[in-house]
């Protein structure tokens, strides 16, 4: 009977034998990450969602952006720009004997009109891409291209840099192969070509006709993966040399010999908004009856929290404050370094002001319904949200609020807000950093468009002052007004600017520079520097 | 048997319709998909066009006779979410993946439970049999998703002996496997040892055992044959939570199987996907019943006059 009882573990035992044979040596040439799952896997860019970080390798936009400062440079596909004076016509210079993957030839002005065409024809669905629309595109010679838009689109190459809406596809293959053409191997002209692609991985191999840096490393071998540990496991174990793991697992990574690597400037900008306050003259949809209509409340809930603790607890490897929600950052219009010598004032821990101010507001006897309602909603790179709303709940029944914490999936905040029914406080975040006019037509005074509704007259005369100007001056000074204006409403809650982190091996992985200023946040495949 | 085999089978047409009606009116009552592909930033102009693109903008019963009637001719849709591929081209893609590993899960689990239960059975009340309990105890006690994790930490990371993640060879298999049938194996092994316990009390086994046969043939053979038939109706029970165990066992081994693929379509509402999935899991667990049920009327011929 005990041989007829050994039979089990020994098969067992064999088939374990067996696979470790049978398993997938990692080449050394091969660079492999395991990054975060691309919200669609296909080959058709401009009909997904999401997908930058996994198509960055091998499809480039028409503006390149320096690794270290982020600064958009003539680097890439175009050389050189310009607008004409009111912002309808923008010219763009290719550069010239950029080679497409797969032998499809030389890039030219068609392949860009041909790119437009396809991003912005019925099935595209990338985010943003309905302020691509609308241009009439054209080819003036081999390495020219204009777009002329019926208004002014004085941020176009935001969109065609840092957002990269539009990634350039041969016309030549589309002409050959059609979709199906892309489908199989799609051709681009980044520093590495698509290889192949299957449920859950996209190979790529180093294109040695790039005309840019060249990579180090001869094949990249994206896997996604969404589960936090196996992407530390497959770290650990040598199958990966880089991962994009969530910022509680770096500690890990890091006491296990693994390095972290940063990008150079902040990737996401991170808040809680005030929903449902869209309150222009006459606007039904206001939501007067909400407690944080009230401005006092508003400065109550921000003095209410401790933005170190948090910052401590959640960001450990270090995150900026944000002063005005999304719209002010360095480098764009309006912004004013003064708002953060008064953040203190306006925004610190202070529960003694924060109760003085419930108090000044009536808080909570004049108001029907006190409850402050905070959603608990996933944020694509920021898993901690979750605790961030926990905690905000927690300082907030601290201080003396009624406080609800409510679950609700990301998809259904959309709608309400796109219904203007949105009376929630919830999580919200913007990458990349977006120019000041994008900014406010996103996140500002835009009825019957915005996402997270904070509008008033003032705010929306403002903003058509500040889109009519044409002089820089005059545009930088409605711009800062805007801000201060913003910033003394308490519009939201900021919390922090934060960089985008990843894991890597350092016996694999010398170093790897990114700006974190663009849509796939980190990106710059070819700069990641072999380690032998 | 073949009026037995067809009234199987019509119910079973039956409850694959009622299955497309479920599964079309929850993908519905999950909201639209237009508000989980648009970004943030999109306005209502957008959400417009794309409704109007997908289809969504006819009333609901409109949406489910299209849907049924292009079903009966095998085309779910085209997927929302991976637009220019169908939501029946991407489920059989992945299809091979999760049978694959449902499959080796199952083979495990049996390989485990079966010789278990046969020596707590065989050696009722002692160390082995305490030794079958604690399997049992232990099966039904971890869930998959953890077991999974410290499976990896341990035959993966610490002692490098297998992959953690991804399909390959054999060797990708093990772990997600071990994690998958894990569960099985306590109910399996339970059943196994109840079986063989009223069996080896059986008046055949004692005129075998008088008859001179080995104790290991009797177990092994005679007892072990008739006592497989409850197991075996277990069989079609663990199909379904093979593909169900798939959702979370492909998410933790990042397997590229129907399980994950459900979860992204989910998360995206891609509707067709979602319900190419749930049909098909449904088709193939009424399908391995059905086989259950052929095998077990086989097996026992007082089933088909009932």
């Amino acid at each position: 009977m005990l041989d007829g009882l050994s039979r089990a573990p020994i098969m067992i035992a064999l088939i374990a034998t067996i696979g470790l044979f049978t398993g997938e040596p990692m080449a050394a040439e091969r660079l492999t990450a395991a990054v975060s799952k691309p919200g669609t896997e296909t080959n058709r860019f401009w009909a997904g969602a999401t997908m930058w970080h996994v198509m960055d390798p091998a499809l480039e936009g028409l503006i390149a952006h320096d690794a270290v400062t982020g600064e958009a440079t003539g680097d890439g596909l175009a050389s050189s720009w310009e607008a004409n004076d009111d912002f309808r016509v923008w010219t763009f210079k290719l550069r010239e004997g950029v080679q497409f993957h797969h032998g499809w030839g030389e890039m030219t002005a068609d392949d860009i009109v041909h790119s437009y065409t396809l991003h912005t024809g019925e099935d595209a669905i990338i985010p943003t891409v309905d302020q691509l629309r609308g241009a009439t595109a054209e080819a003036i010679d081999s390495y020219t291209v204009r777009f002329t838009y019926p208004e002014p689109i004085k941020d176009l190459p935001f969109l065609h840099g840092g957002r990269s809406v539009m990634k350039v596809y041969s016309k030549a293959q589309f002409d050959a192969e059609g979709l199906e053409g892309y489908d199989a191997k799609f051709a681009g002209t980044g520093p590495f070509e698509f290889v192949s692609r299957s449920p859950g991985e996209i190979l790529y191999k180093r294109f040695d006709d790039y005309y840019g840096q060249a990579a180090d490393f001869e094949e990249l071998h994206l896997r996604f993966v969404d589960e936090a540990a196996t992407k530390l496991a497959m770290l650990l174990s040598g199958e990966a040399a880089i991962a994009d793991l969530p910022r509680e697992l770096m500690s890990d990574a890091i006491g296990q010999g693994m390095k972290l690597v940063q990008s150079s400037l902040a990737t996401i900008q991170n808040d809680v908004v005030f929903n449902g306050l869209y309150c222009e003259s006459g606007d039904e949809a206001c939501g007067d009856h909400l407690p944080w209509h009230d401005q006092r409340i508003r400065k109550a809930i921000n003095h209410s929290i401790n933005r170190e603790e948090m910052r401590e607890v959640l960001f450990p490897q270090g995150g900026a404050d944000i002063l005005v929600r999304y719209a002010m950052a360095e480098g764009h219009e309006g912004f004013d370094p003064s708002l953060a010598g008064r953040f203190e004032e306006e925004y610190g821990y202070n529960l003694e002001l924060a109760q003085q101010l419930m108090a000044d507001a009536g808080y909570p006897d004049a108001f029907e319904d006190p409850t402050i309602l905070l959603i608990m909603k996933p944020e694509s790179g920021l898993p901690e949200v979750p605790v961030m709303m926990e905690l905000l709940h927690a300082y907030l029944t601290a201080a003396g609020f009624q406080a609800e914490l409510r679950e609700m999936d990301h998809a259904t905040v959309g709608a309400m807000g796109r219904g203007r029914e949105a009376y929630l406080i919830h999580p919200s975040k913007n990458a990349p950093p977006r120019p000041t006019e994008v900014a406010f037509r996103a996140f500002y005074s835009n009825p019957g468009g915005p996402y997270q509704g904070w509008e008033n007259d003032w705010t929306t005369g403002k903003i058509k002052a500040f889109n009519a100007a044409t002089d820089a001056a005059e545009r930088d000074a409605i711009a800062k007004e805007v801000f201060n204006y913003l910033f003394e409403q308490h519009v939201d809650i900021p919390m922090f600017a934060i960089r985008a982190q990843l894991a890597y091996n350092p016996d694999v992985v010398a170093s790897w520079q990114f700006p974190g200023v663009t849509s796939s946040g980190y990106g710059h495949w070819n700069y990641v520097k072999a380690a032998n | 048997m073949q009026r037995y085999l067809l009234r199987r089978v019509f119910q079973s047409l039956l409850a694959m319709l009622a299955i497309s009606v479920i599964a079309f009116a929850l993908s519905q009552l999950s909201g639209s998909p237009v508000d989980s592909m648009l970004p943030q930033d999109a306005g209502p102009e957008e959400a417009e066009r794309l409704t109007k693109l997908w289809g969504l903008d006819r009333p609901v019963h409109e949406q489910y006779f299209i849907f049924l009637g292009n079903a009966l001719q095998g085309n779910l849709g085209q997927s929302i979410k991976w637009q220019g591929q169908s939501a029946m081209g991407l489920v059989l893609e992945r299809l091979p993946a999760t049978l694959q590993l449902g499959g080796f899960a199952i083979i495990v689990s049996t390989l485990i439970a079966v010789p278990v239960g046969v020596i707590a059975a065989v050696y009722k009340n002692t160390p082995f049999d305490a030794f079958g309990k604690i399997i049992a105890l232990l099966g039904q006690a971890m869930p998959n998703f953890w077991l999974g994790i410290v499976l990896i930490w341990i035959f993966a990371v610490h002692l490098k002996w297998l992959p953690t993640s991804g399909r390959g060879g054999l060797s990708h298999m093990i772990l997600p496997a071990i994690a998958m049938g894990w569960f099985q194996v306590a109910a399996l092994m339970r059943l196994t040892r109840s079986a063989m316990l009223e069996v080896l009390d059986s008046e055949y086994v004692k005129l075998a055992r008088i008859k001179g046969v080995p104790e290991w043939r009797v177990v092994w053979v005679h007892a072990l044959r008739n006592a497989a038939i409850v197991p075996l109706t277990y069989f079609g029970l663990i199909a379904g939570s093979i593909f169900t165990g798939s959702v979370v066992i492909e998410t933790v081994f990042a397997w590229p199987g129907t399980g994950l693929l459900a979860i992204d379509a989910i998360r995206g509402r891609d509707f067709p996907v979602v319900q190419a999935v749930v049909l098909t899991f449904a088709g193939v667990f009424i399908l391995v019943n059905l086989l259950v049920d052929t095998l077990y009327a086989y097996l026992d011929p007082r089933i088909r006059y009932k």
